[in-house]
């Protein structure tokens, strides 16, 4: 077998699982950056959710985004079982391994819109519709053969497809759902409600970052030129970047060295550097990622004086930096690399406005599409299923007791007795 | 069949336990019966507390009224309960004092006659429910402007009170102005609808009855949660919507106006449902264990219907909603 093969599958297997490993990291992150009486809930359904979304991307996803069809849609390969298929140069079911963790990342980063409030049902049913309706639309648009594809858009590891899209279907869900219990004030101030243990968070960011290795790096889909470190350099360079920002901003804003805004920096320099990781120079890497820091700050402030409660920051973390990310490239790509993986020079390289276009025509439309199936799909739910949010009474329970009867911490949480003042006797 | 009336006589709580025990099984077949039964031994308890008050510190310096909440104020107690009372005294001068002192005495006194205490304090040795009728009426409004769960949990629980000795008007006033609140911001009731939606679910998606997974309650069916509470909840948020004042939830549908057919003709089943608890309720695990029915001691056509009560329950509190909703929008 030829060896360089044998390496590419070797390679893209094993970003697969570091790609699967970057669960890992949503649960410490999210169990983190919210409350305890939501651990266990916020753990479990991140597993459970990644099941339903592989069974999905089997049956349907994978053949909506690469399965033969139109600029809008694939529409073979359906029930993906391929044992001696090549696709790039992978073995087809390396290919579709690879595809699949990435499907599962913007789901999971969907339900950070979701927390600390969503029913259990709420989750399994969205988690069926976005992964077949809407990230394999946007995933087919831009990585297929899409219209978007035709056009030349740059999106190397997913910015607009994975954490864009993720990031909409979070924002039409935070819409529909409205800000948490206590979050905000009856004069419209907003409270802080702390993550519960933000050693978890901290581990939680590094786990994404080194998983990022495999989300960035495996997206050159082969070891030949080893390209992949260069990816891994760029990477590297915007998550230093993106942590240094965040932490020098909110600091200078508010003179407090905040560390979950710190630790959304090293994510948002992780989201923006996705789409441009191997289209730009290390310099440009560093701007990028400086960037990202910065707005990540002031995204999140402007989304809680607009009242958008966003638990675990995804509208800020994915959404804003994943726009952000995706237009870098129109500004910095450079000439050489441009040639080598797709699309045209970015403004400071002398292609002007061309790519610039492209990639905000892309990330526009990518966007609205994302946030207008969710928004539609979530409201029909909401309908049907007699609500999406669970009551009162169960969200100040914590949804650990209330939708799967047991606390994730057991012994340092009060029981429903003790919390419960006195219910209606 | 009337209750047996408490010799005015009696000088000691244990008497009183003593006739309690003597008496209250003869009501074990009807369910408004075991109540007024449980109304004469509070009151008797009460007064001998009055009595005892009056020997240390004088007679009461102020109009009072005691008024009992929870299953007590609903008349839905079985013969096992726990105590949630409260006192409201007429506004004159500073008497606190003298009616927590009085609140004090009748915890202990209905404690020996075997009434559990509140865990959550809903009782009148707690100053939050023993006030003058001032602070009262000042406590409600602070309770519909905080709005939170916790407050609106509050008004809830003060709706189903029904005095049992003293002054009926005080409460009524009481009553009266949270309801002028009510009709003041008519967004209150929408958020008192929304403080009641959970509902202990009862029956799982294949049909089958959801027990207690562990502990002491392993295997027992918490019936007053998840079959009763649906329509205890619905019907208390008809009554703040029609501003009605009684409080048991037969009479509560009972009272409602003929446009509310819909809601009023589930009384008969509550009625029936509230006779079929007495008759299964165990006595032998004491208070904690009254409200559990051991699934595996249940005919199949038990079964059957308890599923179909569980089943309208949540279609009730449904109706209730959406027809509150509709009509109280903000």
């Amino acid at each position: 077998m030829d060896e360089i093969f044998l390496m590419n599958n070797v390679w893209i297997i094993v970003c697969f699982a570091l790609v699967l490993l970057m669960q890992g990291g949503f649960i410490l992150l999210e169990a983190g950056s919210t409350r305890m009486k939501n651990a266990g809930h916020i753990a479990g359904k991140t597993i459970f959710t990644v099941g339903i979304a592989s069974l999905v991307f089997w049956a349907v996803g994978y053949g909506f985004i690469y399965g033969e069809g139109n600029a809008f849609i694939g529409l073979s390969d359906f029930f993906y079982g391929d044992f001696n298929s090549v696709v790039d140069g992978l073995a087809g079911s390396v290919d579709f391994m690879f595809q699949l963790a990435f499907a599962a990342i913007a789901l999971t980063i969907a339900f950070g819109g979701f927390a600390e409030r969503a029913k259990l049902s709420a989750y399994i049913i969205f988690a069926i519709l976005f992964s077949a309706f809407i990230y394999p639309v946007v995933a087919h648009w831009i990585w297929g053969d899409g219209w978007l594809a035709g056009l030349g858009k740059q999106d190397f590891a997913g910015s607009t497809v994975v954490h864009l899209t993720g990031a909409m279907a979070a924002l039409a869900a935070t819409i529909i759902l409205k800000p948490r219990i206590g979050k905000y004030n009856k004069d419209g101030s907003s409270n802080d409600l702390a993550g519960h243990n933000q050693v978890y968070t901290a581990l939680g960011v590094l786990i994404l970052w080194v998983g990022w290795f495999g989300f960035n790096g495996g997206s050159t889909l082969e070891v030949d030129g080893a390209f992949f470190g260069y990816v891994a350099l760029t990477t590297q360079l915007a998550a230093a970047a993106g942590a240094v920002a965040a932490m020098l901003i909110v600091s200078l804003v508010t003179g407090k060295a905040d560390v979950p805004t710190m630790l959304n920096g090293a994510l948002a320099g992780l989201v923006a550097i996705t789409a441009s990781t191997a289209f730009v120079a290390p310099w440009a890497a560093v701007i990028i990622g400086l960037i990202a820091g910065f707005i990540v700050h002031f995204s999140m402030v402007f989304f809680d004086r607009a009242k958008i409660d966003d638990p675990i920051f995804a509208l800020s973390v994915h959404g804003v930096a994943g726009i952000w990310g995706t237009l870098s490239t129109g500004f910095f790509a450079t000439t050489a690399l441009a040639e080598m993986n797709g699309g045209s020079a970015g403004l400071f390289y002398g292609g002007g406005f061309t790519q610039l276009g492209v990639q905000f025509i892309g990330v526009t439309v990518s966007g609205l599409y994302a946030f207008a199936a969710a928004f539609i799909i979530l409201k029909v739910m909401d309908k049907v299923m007699g609500g999406i949010r669970v009551t009162e009474e169960e969200e100040i329970i914590g949804l650990d007791l209330s939708e799967h009867g047991s606390y994730g911490y057991p012994e340092n949480i009060r029981s429903l007795d003790e919390q419960k003042e006195k219910p209606s006797a | 069949m009337a209750i047996s009336i408490i010799d005015d006589s009696v000088t000691s709580y244990k008497d009183i336990k003593r006739w309690k025990d003597e008496n209250i099984l003869k009501y074990r077949f009807s369910h408004q019966l075991l109540n007024e039964f449980h109304d004469e031994i509070m009151c008797a308890v009460v007064k001998l507390a009055v009595k005892r008050q009056e020997s240390e510190r004088g007679k009461a310096p102020a109009h009072f009224s005691f008024f009992v909440m929870g299953s007590g104020g609903r008349s839905e107690q079985l013969y096992l309960s726990d105590q949630d009372h409260g006192i409201v005294f007429s506004t004159s001068g500073n008497h606190q004092s003298y009616f927590l002192e009085l609140g004090e005495e009748i915890v202990r006194g209905l404690a020996l006659c075997g009434y559990e205490k509140c865990e959550g304090k809903v009782m009148s040795d707690n100053p939050v429910w023993n006030r003058s009728e001032d602070d009262w009426k000042r406590q409600i409004s602070d309770w519909l402007d905080e709005e939170d769960w916790d407050s609106l949990r509050h008004v809830s629980i003060f709706f189903d009170a029904r005095v049992v000795f003293g002054d009926p008007e005080l409460l009524k006033a009481l009553k009266q102005h949270l309801f002028n609140s009510l009709s003041a911001n008519p967004g209150l009731i929408t958020r008192l609808t929304d403080n009641v939606q959970y509902i202990k679910k009862g029956v799982g998606m294949l049909g089958n009855i959801l027990p207690s997974q562990a502990g002491k309650e392993k295997g027992l069916l918490d019936f007053k949660e998840t079959v009763l509470f649906p329509f205890v909840n619905g019907a208390r948020l008809l009554a703040f919507s029609e501003h009605r004042l009684e409080t048991s939830t037969i009479s509560r549908l009972q009272s409602l106006p003929a446009h509310l057919q819909q809601f009023k003709s589930v009384q008969p089943l509550v009625e029936k449902m509230l006779n079929y608890r007495m008759r299964k309720a165990d006595l032998s695990k004491g208070y904690s264990h009254i409200h559990l029915i051991d699934q595996t001691e249940l005919s199949k056509e038990e079964k059957r219907e308890i599923k179909l009560w569980m089943k309208e329950g949540t279609a009730f509190m449904k109706d209730v909603t959406a027809a509150l909703k509709r009509r109280h929008r903000k």
